[in-house]
Order: structure tokens, then C-alpha cells, then sequence
């Protein structure tokens, strides 16, 4: 079975039952998950998730501007035509997305029309958990990632998912697997409990430690 | 101004391919929420 791009993100949805009142197709999900293992397993690609966040004015990032609307609607705000990088007969990049146009033309952007659900919620907070779960009005408590990773590796190797970022986004929340979350990898120091403190003494430096915190540490622990 | 900013994580994620980590999820987003055409909306439409 040849799984695709689609296949990939669609199995990131599989463990839901319900969404809204309407059930997804968890066996055909299933029976995609099920390939998608094995696929997975042999053909090594990684998928890398760049979260544009931000208070980002959609209609004035990629502009319908053949649509009366938009202009009627946006007197003064709405962008003119000769101001955009037209990508159709209908739609236009803001100016200042050169490097989106450039992609786009080369076939590497694909762009997803009016996403959204019925009924929107106007909380901030509850409209990013659905952005991070995928499963409006749901509950869930995975994100779309982690559910992705107990997919594709239910049997959970360590670092097989990396969140690089100041605190753990809900999308890769995950029921099997524990993300790997950081910022700044020299912020990276050993803690421990009290009763573990002996076997990590025990465990040899690799004597390259130059970040100036960890060294702080390793200080004041040969010092007790 | 500063608009906050900050460089992506993107080269991170590529340092940690390279060094051959068995992830095969990565995941960052822009910080401090900084994807936003809001700030240049008026003076940019203004000067059209």
C-alpha cells in the first residue's frame, strides 16, 4: 500500500470517534495507521512542522482579490491589486511573501482554503487547543502530533518526537510517547532525585561540559 | 521596533538530523507569536 503526504496527516487524526456529532472513519483510519506503520518504518522520511503562530490577518497574507467582497468589506484595509504577487486569476501573495511566491511556483506550498468548523468558538485559548488537537469541540487531550507518533511508533522508542520551543505545545502531546522539549541546548543540565544521586555520580562525565549552569551544578554537588 | 522577533528553531532541527537523531517528528513554531501582518497593515496599505 503507497501512503502519501495525505495518508501521513490523515493518521493523525485516527483515534478520534467523534468531532461535532459526526464520526470519522476510524477503520478506514485504522487500516491506514495499520500500513502506515510499516511504511514508516522502512522509508525514513522525517516530517518537520513549522507553526506559523501569530495574530496573522489571513485574508491580507494570501488576498482574493478578484472577489468584490473582500473589497467592499475592507474599504480601507483591503490590499489593491497592483500592490500583490498574484499567484492566479484570483488570489495574490502579500507583497512581502517573496520566499511563499518563490515555493509556491517551484509546486512546494500547497494552501488550504478557509479552515475552520461550524460554530467557532471566540476564545483564543480554545481555538488554539483545536489547532494543536485537530478536534474542535472534542475534549482530546492528544495533539495531532502525538497521535501521529502513536501511530506510526506505537511501541514508543525515546526521542522519537522533538518539540523545540520554550514550553511543550499540546500538538505533540501524545498518549505512549514523552517529547523531547527544549529551547536553548545549553540550557541542558542533569537533575535528579535524592535517591538517584548516586548513580548519576557514578555515571563519567564526558569531561565537554561548557555550559556555565550545568558546571554550577556539578560545583555544588562536589561540594556537599 | 521590536516586533519580538526572534530567530526560528529551523537550523536546530537540521543540526539534530544531521547528527543522525532517530526523531522522526519535529515541531516549533515562530515565537512570541511573532507571525503577524497585523503591525504593517495601515502604513502599508496607506502607501498604496
Amino acid at each position: 500500500m503507497k501512503l502519501n503526504r495525505r495518508d501521513i496527516l490523515k493518521a493523525g487524526l485516527s483515534g478520534l470517534s467523534m468531532t461535532a456529532g459526526t464520526a470519522l472513519r476510524v477503520g478506514v483510519f485504522g487500516r491506514a495507521a495499520a500500513a502506515l506503520a510499516a511504511e514508516a518504518e522502512s522509508n525514513g522520511k522525517i516530517l518537520v512542522v513549522l507553526e506559523l503562530s501569530g495574530g496573522n490577518d489571513g485574508l491580507n497574507t494570501l488576498v482574493p482579490y478578484a472577489d468584490d467582497a473582500y473589497y467592499k468589506f475592507r474599504p480601507k484595509i483591503g490590499l489593491p491589486k497592483k500592490s500583490l504577487r498574484p499567484i492566479d486569476d484570483h488570489f495574490g501573495f502579500n507583497r512581502g511573501m517573496v520566499g511563499f511566491e518563490r515555493l509556491y511556483k517551484e509546486g512546494k506550498l500547497a494552501i488550504v482554503h478557509g479552515c475552520g468548523y461550524e460554530n467557532p468558538s471566540f476564545s483564543h485559548f480554545s481555538s488554539m487547543a483545536y489547532w494543536h488537537t485537530a478536534a474542535p469541540n472534542s475534549g482530546e487531550q492528544y495533539g495531532w502530533v502525538g497521535r501521529l507518533a502513536d501511530t506510526i511508533a506505537p511501541e514508543a522508542p525515546p526521542n522519537f518526537i522533538v518539540n523545540i520551543d520554550t514550553h511543550q505545545s499540546l500538538a505533540v502531546r501524545s498518549r505512549r510517547h514523552v517529547p523531547v522539549v527544549f529551547d536553548d541546548p545549553n540550557k541542558f543540565s542533569r537533575e535528579s532525585f535524592f535517591d538517584e544521586n548516586e548513580v548519576f555520580k557514578a555515571t563519567p562525565d564526558n569531561g565537554k561540559v561548557s555550559n556555565p549552569a550545568r558546571e554550577f551544578l556539578l560545583d555544588n554537588r562536589s561540594q556537599r | 521596533m521590536d516586533y519580538g522577533i526572534v530567530g526560528l528553531d529551523l537550523p536546530k532541527v537540521a543540526a539534530l538530523i544531521e547528527a543522525g537523531m532517530p526523531t522522526r517528528l519535529y515541531y516549533t513554531a515562530y515565537r512570541n507569536n511573532a507571525f503577524d501582518t497585523h503591525v504593517f497593515q495601515m502604513t502599508f496599505t496607506s502607501a498604496f
